[in-house]
């Protein structure tokens, strides 16, 4: 959709790769600038914030951050807005599913990992940017959330769903709740998306499998996702959406 | 604005007013060629008339969405007349509150026949005409990779759960989302995206309407109704009309080709499924 967020500044996490890239290209591309977060993946992060900064110097910032360590999160902010002066959107893009473990084999470690990487991080990064968003008169948050949140996840997911279920309740508690800071909060739940998550989480024959199960016969593209958060972004186009979570699966959960 | 979806064919049913009215005339900024289709022709005309005085190409329909056989025809014309159909919003639908036990089954049969009965047929004509369009290789391989035709639905916050004085409304806006749901998986294997939207308040005839029928039913003043429960939505403010025509012009457009079979909260935080 032909948006502008000309003098707009968006936060997205998690960036270097796979659906986050592709959300910040598009916001770059629609003319906002984009602070770019990596944690390890510096390289690829480095690419992204040159295709958002193609013929607009300046308009990328790249920044590095640990979320599970919530000091970094803070300081993150803080660089964002020493940078930018606002944050306009954010998009909770960072998280993982750490490893795939059937329940005997889930060690209170990995649990707390995934908990804090998907729930924990989406809380912190919001906590600390919400005053930014208030002072600068409203905003519009987006967390990735996943089909996982209402089926409860592929083999070995439990604890990554059950992060997710977290982030689609967080979202519509933290929608009501900042209703009057002019501040909307909606979520994206991807299905499965070609990305480098399942090249590192999902073994092929699996992914074939569970590709065959869907409506539309195929996984989509971080490019697909990338459109549900521009239309969620955009005053102008959803100024009257919040606390909804956009099933973004090819059918394969409707809602 | 940009002209996403120019070259394509779009058909809005209850186009004569209210939301119809403000989807027909955004899908034509955007760049479709759009048929307005209404039980009532002179708003329909308005409609055509107001795209064609802008430069877009319109055609207005006589359309009664509770007769499948007519739903059929305007689908049939449309083909014809336009040489193809590629996207479908069936706004068309009435609304009634009414004292639980007082209504009758000539209220259930109307509410029904036109919501929840138009809606299966609405969808059903226009999807036969996407599939019927269909390249022969991409109906052969049973999937694509991108999208063949954009159906879209109305159901409403009252379709998410029962309301106490919307007994039949409720449930026809309820049968949407399964109608929804079921047509979607039917096309999928055809590329066809098939989703609803649920508004809350919209300020429309609809609403007026709805408003007036609480004060008969419960003696309630229709503005307080209004007010009280407008007061209810977190963002405490009724929907645009051009809250709904956005949304549906995201769900007609290529952002969207990877969603199928869902309804769209479009209600300031109301109902949160």
């Amino acid at each position: 959709m032909n948006v502008r967020f000309d003098g707009k500044v968006a936060l997205v996490t998690g960036a270097s790769t796979g659906i986050g890239a592709a959300i910040a290209k598009a916001f770059a591309e629609a003319g906002a600038k984009v602070a770019v977060h990596y944690n390890r993946s510096e390289a690829e992060a480095k690419e992204v914030a040159k295709a958002v900064e193609a013929g607009r110097s300046d308009a990328a910032f790249l920044v590095q951050a640990d979320v599970l360590d919530p000091a970094a999160i803070e300081r993150m902010v803080k660089e964002v807005i020493g940078r930018f002066g606002r944050i306009d959107i954010l998009v909770n893009n960072a998280g993982g599913l750490v490893a795939r473990h059937p329940i005997d084999e889930m060690t209170d470690e990995i649990y707390a990992e995934v908990m804090e990487l998907n729930m924990g991080s989406t809380f912190r990064v919001s906590r600390a940017v919400i005053p930014h968003m208030k002072r600068g008169g409203g905003g519009s948050i987006i967390n990735m959330t996943s089909i996982a949140a209402r089926n409860g996840g592929g083999g070995g997911a439990v604890v990554y769903a059950t992060s997710k279920a977290a982030v689609s309740t967080f979202t519509r508690g933290l929608a009501k709740e900042l209703a009057p800071a002019r501040i909307r909060v909606n979520a994206i739940a991807p299905g499965i998306v070609l990305t480098p998550f399942h090249d590192k989480y999902t073994q092929p024959e699996a992914l074939k499998g569970m590709i065959g199960g869907i409506p539309l016969g195929r996984g989509a593209t971080a490019e697909e996702v990338s459109g549900a958060a521009i239309f969620l972004a955009s005053e102008e186009l959803s100024s009257f959406i919040t606390g909804e979570i956009i099933e973004v699966n090819g059918g394969a959960l409707m809602a | 604005m940009d002209k996403r979806l120019l070259g394509k064919v779009a058909i809005v049913t209850g186009a004569g007013s209210g939301i119809g009215r403000g989807v027909a005339l955004r899908l034509s900024r955007e760049g479709a060629s759009v048929v307005a289709a209404d039980i009532n022709l002179e708003g329909a005309a308005a409609v055509a008339k107001e795209i064609a005085g802008s430069g877009g190409r319109s055609l207005a329909v006589r359309v009664d969405i509770s007769k499948p056989a007519e739903a059929r025809e305007l689908v049939a014309r449309v083909a014809k007349e336009m040489g193809a159909l590629d996207i479908f919003v069936n706004t068309a639908g009435v609304v009634q509150s009414k004292l639980l036990l007082e209504v009758t089954e000539a209220d259930w049969d109307r509410v029904i026949d036109i919501n929840q009965k138009g809606a299966a047929f609405a969808v059903q004509a226009a999807g036969a005409q996407m599939v019927k369009q269909l390249p022969e290789e991409v109906k052969r391989a049973g999937k694509s990779d991108r999208s063949y035709g954009k159906i879209v639905s109305f159901s409403s916050i009252s379709g998410r759960r029962g309301r106490e004085y919307q007994l039949a409304y409720a449930a026809s806006k309820a049968a949407v989302i399964s109608i929804t749901q079921s047509a979607a998986l039917a096309f999928a294997p055809y590329g066809i995206n098939v989703n609803a939207i649920a508004p809350s308040v919209v300020m429309t005839p609809m609403w007026e309407q709805n408003n007036r029928e609480k004060e008969q039913a419960f003696g309630i003043d229709a503005q307080k109704a209004s007010d009280e429960f407008i007061n209810r939505i977190p963002l405490k403010r009724p929907g645009s009309v051009e809250d709904m025509a956005a949304a549906v012009a995201f769900l007609c457009s290529p952002d969207s080709d990877y969603i199928t079979g869902q309804t769209l909260n479009v209600d300031g935080g109301f109902e949160m499924d």
